[in-house]
């Protein structure tokens, strides 16, 4: 296998489209960082978070689930005929942690103090230390998970044998570090019982978050493999090509019985709180929206595809799910956030803001073109054949 | 009006359901709604994992 790096751009309406992002990205970020946060976004002190944190860090890590829910399936409850969808969904999961701690930057700024919180100055009382620390820990993990692709692509094979032999203390750490902080991150709103509306707002937030990282993570591989398999087929090989309906099959009926679980819980929450009275208002038509549109409708698709050995009915589950698992992040941090202002105080993203976000997602794709063009991402490396 | 105007709690607006006074009644209330909905996904979950799983192969 040759150690040469190979990216040919031809000109195709995708890699335009692509270029003219990135550009577009960097003009922004030039701006962000010599003009200030003010220069670009909609934030003020009612909404000091905005799409950055509500898309670019709720949305990617939850998103970004398909790395700790995949290397558990195969390596820590032995689903082995999962393995070929281990090395795709750790890409994903570590570029995805990568981009939001990138993306962190445009909203924190002066990115030469990012270490602080971690060497210098802890705030061990703060759920965001919590969420930092393991962010930072997953990272490291995700990238020590994801090195032996680089390393059979560069031929270090004795460095990647010993990194081989911590798989499964990497993989129960991963999970253990999932757990705390993708249910942090919903901690983090219950800070704001005054501010976040009662249907959204409730004391399992990080349950509610941390249950729903789960069928995010599984319908994320899903959908990564239907897009793969659409734009990438060329680069699978035949184990690849050979496990992934099974893959399908088998993370769509996982996937539909954690949301049928999910739902159930949420209602729980409704009834728990008492909060059945605001269903029939507005908020509440809004609520079932999010609740039967992409949370049940889902589930039972995954049910009736996983049933019925349907791949595309499997495959349109997994594409709401993800589009239901923004729109619920989306409500907890930005929509149902501050519902109590006038119209004219409620945020609503600039185009730039939008715009940096369009451009993070374009430059993790990118990447992920990059290294699953060279190295071996969606197939196994003949020289290094495990079955 | 009382001079105290404590009023009750109406979990909702219709007629006949039962007034809320005090932290106990609404734990009550509330739990008795939640186990009652426990018991209906403690029946119902079975008959989803055999719907799940009834063609399984395997």
């Amino acid at each position: 296998m040759d150690k040469k790096f190979s990216f040919k751009v031809e000109p195709t309406p995708f890699n335009v489209v692509t270029g003219l992002i990135l550009i577009g990205g960097l003009i922004l970020t030039v701006i962000r960082f010599t003009q200030g946060i003010g220069a670009v976004t909609n934030l003020d002190n009612n909404n000091p978070w905005g799409l950055w944190i509500g898309f670019d860090l709720l949305c990617g890590v939850a998103l970004a689930a398909g790395g700790y829910v995949t290397s558990a399936a195969c390596y820590v409850f032995g689903l082995k005929r999962y393995h070929s969808a281990v090395r795709p969904a750790i890409l994903t999961a570590f570029l995805g942690y990568a981009f939001v701690v990138f993306a962190l930057h445009y909203d924190v700024g002066r990115p030469w103090r990012l270490p602080y919180p971690i060497f210098y100055s802890q705030g061990t009382s703060s759920l965001l230390f919590e969420v930092g620390l393991c962010v930072f820990l997953y990272v490291s993990v995700l990238f020590i998970e994801y090195s032996p692709a680089a390393m059979e692509w560069l031929g270090m094979k004795k460095l990647r044998g010993v990194v081989l032999k911590l798989t499964l203390v990497l993989t129960i750490f991963g999970v253990v570090l999932s757990t705390l902080h993708q249910s942090s991150l919903g901690a983090l709103f219950m800070i704001a019982p005054s501010k976040l509306h009662p249907l959204w707002y409730s004391g399992y937030l990080p349950v509610y978050f941390f249950i729903s990282s789960m069928f995010a993570g599984m319908s994320m591989v899903i959908f990564e493999g239907t897009l793969a398999h659409k734009f990438l087929h060329h680069k699978m090989d035949e184990t690849h090509l050979k496990e992934a309906d099974g893959v399908v099959l088998g993370f769509g009926k996982a996937a539909s019985l954690v949301m049928i679980g999910y739902f159930f819980i949420k209602i729980i929450g409704l009834a728990i709180d008492n909060n059945w009275h605001y269903l029939p208002t507005g908020w509440g038509l809004w609520y079932m929206v999010e609740m039967f549109g992409f949370v049940l409708c889902p589930a039972l698709l995954y049910a009736v595809g996983s049933r019925e050995k349907n791949i595309k009915i499997i495959r349109v589950a997994a594409v709401l799910t993800v589009l239901g698992i923004v729109l619920n992040r989306f409500n907890v941090s930005m929509v149902a956030f501050n519902y109590h202002l006038p119209a004219a105080d409620r945020y609503f993203p600039s185009f730039m803001e939008i715009g940096i976000s369009v451009f993070i997602v374009t430059l993790g794709i990118t990447i992920y073109r990059i290294i699953t063009a060279n190295m071996p991402i969606l197939y196994e490396h003949p020289e290094y054949k495990t079955h | 009006m009382s001079i105290l105007n404590i009023r009750p709690i109406r979990h909702e607006q219709e007629e006949g359901n039962m007034d809320i006074f005090t932290m106990q009644e609404f734990m009550t209330y509330t739990k008795g709604i939640t186990y009652l909905i426990m018991g209906g996904i403690l029946i119902f979950m079975p008959f989803f994992w055999l719907f799940l799983t009834d063609r399984d192969d395997d």
